[in-house]
């Protein structure tokens, strides 16, 4: 299985969280996000992956990095309080292991955990990095 | 005459147990190069546009313990520090273009080969006979 299966598999991955299904709807995209989104939404991106190797060789096992990205305006709004509830569920991805659509995975971490403003357009951005470990 | 043969190695052994312990003074020294190495390749990987945001890229400070080295490596350049930010990490209206990320992973084996190289030299030095 290749980084590009397990970025196709994704967003129902995702969207397959109930919680977060009921506060994002349909608004999980890989890229960056369209213009005019509602908020709060979730966008992600193939940041890096890498096959391991021992003197034998190739291992056969991948880590594919992904960065997940959710976005909340303001936060005396209601969405930056949906920004944490995300936040917390996708932290509990932390050791899952399984499938991610039809894809077998055997673990994922969670990396990083960051948080970032941007001013214009006065967005609150979650950052979470993940690796998933899955074979060929 | 046994008890003072056993009394001058027992004072060459804790000569060099002493100086086993001062082995932490030297984490900055056997850090460092994995710092260096870790700028260098940020720098390769950061996307160019006039060449500042590269330039800028560097070792900034360290901070050593007995027990700890922790180095900084980033923008030293105030004009450069969130445009490196927001290429690193993305913004809501372009995706990230991460080069300090992928070097720090991509180089961690060699940080870990460089850094026991270097206490392992500075080890043989200190507890030589």
């Amino acid at each position: 299985m290749t980084s590009s299966a397990i970025l196709r598999n994704l967003r129902g991955f995702i969207l397959a969280i109930g919680t977060i299904a009921d506060l994002v709807g349909s608004r999980v995209s890989m890229g960056h996000m369209r213009q005019g989104t509602a908020l709060p939404a979730i966008t992600f991106h193939l940041t890096g992956a890498s096959r391991g190797l021992t003197h034998a060789g190739a291992d056969g096992f991948i880590t594919t990095e992904i960065q997940l990205d959710i976005w909340s305006a303001d936060p005396d709004t209601t969405t930056h309080d949906e920004l944490e509830l995300i936040t917390d569920q996708l932290l509990e991805l932390h050791g899952f292991s399984g499938a991610i659509g039809a894809e077998p995975v055997d673990l994922v971490e969670v990396t990083n955990d960051l948080y970032l403003y941007e001013p214009e357009p006065g967005l609150h951005h979650r950052i979470l990095e993940l690796a998933i470990h899955h074979q060929e | 005459m046994p008890r003072s043969t056993t009394k001058v190695q027992s004072t060459k052994l804790l000569r060099q147990l002493r100086h086993l312990a001062q082995l932490g003074e030297s984490l900055e020294q056997a850090t460092r190069p994995s710092a260096e190495l870790l700028a260098t390749d940020a720098r390769r990987r950061a996307p160019e546009d006039t060449g500042r945001l590269k330039r800028a890229l560097r070792v900034l400070d360290s901070e050593v313990t007995k027990d700890r080295a922790t180095w900084s490596v980033g923008v030293d350049d105030p004009g450069r520090v969130h445009i490196a930010i927001y290429l690193e990490l993305g913004t809501s209206h372009a995706g990230p273009r991460p080069f300090l990320r992928p070097a720090a992973r991509a180089n961690r084996k060699r940080f870990s080969a460089s850094i026991a190289s270097e206490l392992r030299r500075e080890l043989a030095s200190r507890v030589r006979p």
